[in-house]
């Protein structure tokens, strides 16, 4: 009896998005090698009966090579060949490589289906595939898929339940020649002729055009993510707010005489007998203000640029081309994965180091995307409260971090023990988004924030109003004050920033708001307040993925390493 | 000729891959840092480097690089950077150490 379900295929052959088509659970769906590092749950119902459907981290080989492929060798190894199927997704324009894997599971003894994703991408690029004779060869059923499209699920479905084990056991020795005979029996490929893509593709890789491209690229992003999150700020969230919440919540405010306990928790303080939502602090005012009108404009126009920087495939790309500098903090090329990844939510950032091979790459790029990349929901505060300034006030915080960034990891690769090996990583082709996915794509990841942070966010404004009324504040900013003023250079009360930050980043860069810092002061808490230790989602992320010891390791060197760029900002400043 | 010094969009046949001292290099950090161990990179005793040769032949053999593919060297990075090569229709990106690992010959 069919138990489980688990969808095998080697990396960015579109697991997930049959996963998506089958279960109808959404998983993120990505166009480079390593989206997902954990596998994922999700149902079917066949036969009338509820069967188990495992989405697996793609992986070359049964035989691990990095901690996510891991994880899809152990899936294997922990199932049972009687209750399990496997669906081995294959890259159709790229069978050979893809056939490697297939002979390893078929060897396994699994009852197997194997489908060939991509399908249509095979006709445009002249290659023709004898879909029936693979299938005679193989031994078992081999059906056609286009997973973004859900072509080829049906069928797929209705092929579960009479799913068999082949008989054929290739012999490692001889499996490269086996593949070398079935393609060649298979496979016609016509000669195609370059595409626009294809240039596209010589270009954005080649030594010297490559990086004005980039810079090009990186450029208009940030453009857009900017023209859009603004935009959204200032004509949409903005006016809202002034027109509709703010006068209800006078109303509110009038109710409860403009004062007292219940009225500095909801409403927070008025600033000259008006709502100000950076600075009143009450739960319905800043702590709705915050993620919804200041930090979710730019967490939609962070994603949406990001996801289709994910789906056409540029960003193994970029991780070729910045793979010399990488390597000066001891990572390779695809560390610039988990750092685009940290720059939305640190959390899925954490747990994109996995596509690192060893130890010591893992360390240093949680380490490092820990300490100085900022997460969309930090910047966005931060463009809120030095934005004024324009480049004089945001180039010192972003720049210190680049610069933190690169001298902290090049001192972590010299003493962090253990090996740092070279890239080694398939570039997919460039695909164009395909834009409904990306839709979906870009409002699961809203979803996410609306679910993970919103209550957090309101839980840190609440726990702020609670200290101070119990005037805990006051005792902390007293012991710790002087410290934080003679170090930072900030007033005793940004100790309450720091208490908060642990919670969520963006509170705590709300805090300074009502604080009335000057610029320089603004700047030194922005950066500290980046640096200093992780929010506590990723803090727990970070435990997992780094084991304990390592955690404190990395906690130290972010403390220390906060406080001193915190010194010498105060020092310039 | 390895892979390194071989021409660009010209076809090579794979001869071998080295499992010696300069396969070792490439799971290591290039020019820094410690061996596995924490040893310094001159005291380590040659039979983990040959074990980290193997590992090079296993990581490409997964890819399907193994001695008589016929590959095409698509890009060079300046400075040592990655090569990226072709491998039928597949595009992978290996580090010059690796790359210097993997001898190669043009045929037509």
């Amino acid at each position: 009896m069919i138990k489980k379900i688990l969808l095998m295929g080697n990396p960015n052959v579109g697991k997930s998005a049959i996963f998506t088509r089958l279960t109808s659970v959404r998983v993120i769906v990505s166009n480079y090698p390593g989206t997902t590092v954990e596998f994922t749950k999700g149902s079917i119902r066949l036969d009338g009966k509820k069967v188990e459907v495992i989405d697996a981290p793609g992986t070359y080989t049964l035989d691990p090579n990095s901690p996510a492929e891991k994880v899809a060798a152990n899936l294997l190894k922990e199932n049972d060949p009687k209750e399990t199927v496997v669906v081995n997704i294959v890259d159709s324009t790229n069978l050979e490589r893809n056939l490697n894997l297939t002979l390893e599971l078929l060897s396994a003894g699994f009852p197997t289906i194997v489908a060939l994703n991509f399908w249509d991408e095979t006709a445009h690029k002249g290659i023709a595939i004898d879909v029936d004779r693979l299938g005679k060869l193989l031994n078992v059923k081999v059906i056609t898929t286009v997973g973004i499209t859900g072509k080829g699920t049906k069928e797929l479905k209705e092929n579960l339940s009479n799913a068999k084990p082949s008989d054929l056991d290739v012999p490692k020795e001889q499996r490269w020649n086996t593949i070398g005979n079935i393609v060649e029996e298979i496979q016609t490929v016509k000669h195609h002729h370059h595409t626009f893509l294809q240039g596209l593709e010589e270009a954005s890789t080649h030594p010297v055009a490559g990086f004005p491209i980039a810079i090009i690229v990186l450029f208009i992003s940030f453009n857009i993510i900017r023209f859009i999150g603004e935009g959204l700020i200032g004509w949409v969230f903005n006016p809202l707010f002034m027109k509709f919440w703010a006068p209800l919540l006078m109303k509110i405010s009038t109710l409860l005489n403009h004062s007292g306990f219940w009225h500095d928790i909801f409403i927070g303080k008025l600033i000259n007998g008006e709502i100000d939502f950076f600075q009143s602090f009450g739960i319905l005012s800043t702590g709705i203000y915050i993620p919804i009108a200041a930090v979710l404009p730019y967490i939609f126009s962070f994603y949406l640029i990001l996801s289709f920087l994910e789906d056409s495939g540029y960003l193994p790309r970029l991780a070729i081309l910045l793979d010399r500098l990488m390597h000066q903090v001891g990572i390779h090329g695809m560390g610039i994965i988990p750092m685009m990844l940290g720059l939305g939510c640190n959390v899925p950032g954490a747990l994109a180091t996995r596509i690192m091979e060893t130890r010591k790459e893992r360390f240093i790029s949680a380490t490092i995307m820990a300490i100085a990349v900022p997460c969309m929901a930090q910047i966005a505060m931060v463009f809120g409260l030095l934005g004024k300034f324009g480049f004089k006030g945001l180039a010192p915080v972003f720049g210190t971090l680049f610069v933190v960034w690169l001298i902290l990891g090049k001192i972590m690769s010299i003493f962090v023990r253990g090996e740092s090996p070279e890239i080694f990583t398939e570039i997919p082709p460039y695909r164009f988004p395909y834009l409904i996915s990306l839709f979906k794509k870009v409002w699961m990841r809203i979803q996410w924030f609306l679910k993970e942070a919103l209550p957090f966010v309101l839980l840190g404004v609440f726990i702020v109003n609670l200290l101070y009324a119990l005037g805990i504040i006051d005792f902390l900013s007293r012991i710790f004050g002087p410290i934080i003023s003679r170090i930072l250079g900030l007033p005793s009360a940004a100790i309450a920033a720091l208490l908060i930050g642990f919670l969520r980043k963006d509170v705590a860069i709300g805090m300074l708001a009502p604080l009335g810092l000057s610029i320089g002061q603004l700047i030194t808490a922005s950066v500290v307040l980046t640096m200093y230790f992780p929010c506590v989602a990723t803090f727990v992320v970070l435990v997992r993925e780094l084991g304990f010891w390592d955690m404190i390791k990395s906690a130290v060197i972010m403390i220390v390493s906060a406080f001193f760029v915190g010194w010498i900002l105060n020092l310039i400043y | 000729m390895n892979l390194v010094e071989a021409k660009q969009h010209v076809n090579l046949k794979v001869i071998s891959i080295e499992t010696g001292r300069g396969a070792q290099r490439a799971q290591r950090h290039r020019g820094m840092g410690r061996g596995a161990h924490g040893m310094p990179r001159h005291a380590m005793p040659r039979h983990m480097g040959s074990r980290r040769g193997l590992r090079i032949q296993k990581r490409l053999g997964d890819m399907g690089i193994r001695e008589g593919t016929i590959i095409r060297k698509v890009s060079q990075q300046a400075f040592r950077g990655p090569i990226v090569v072709e491998i039928g229709r597949m595009r992978l990106a290996i580090g010059p150490f690796m790359a210097a690992a993997i001898k190669v010959e043009e045929i037509e």
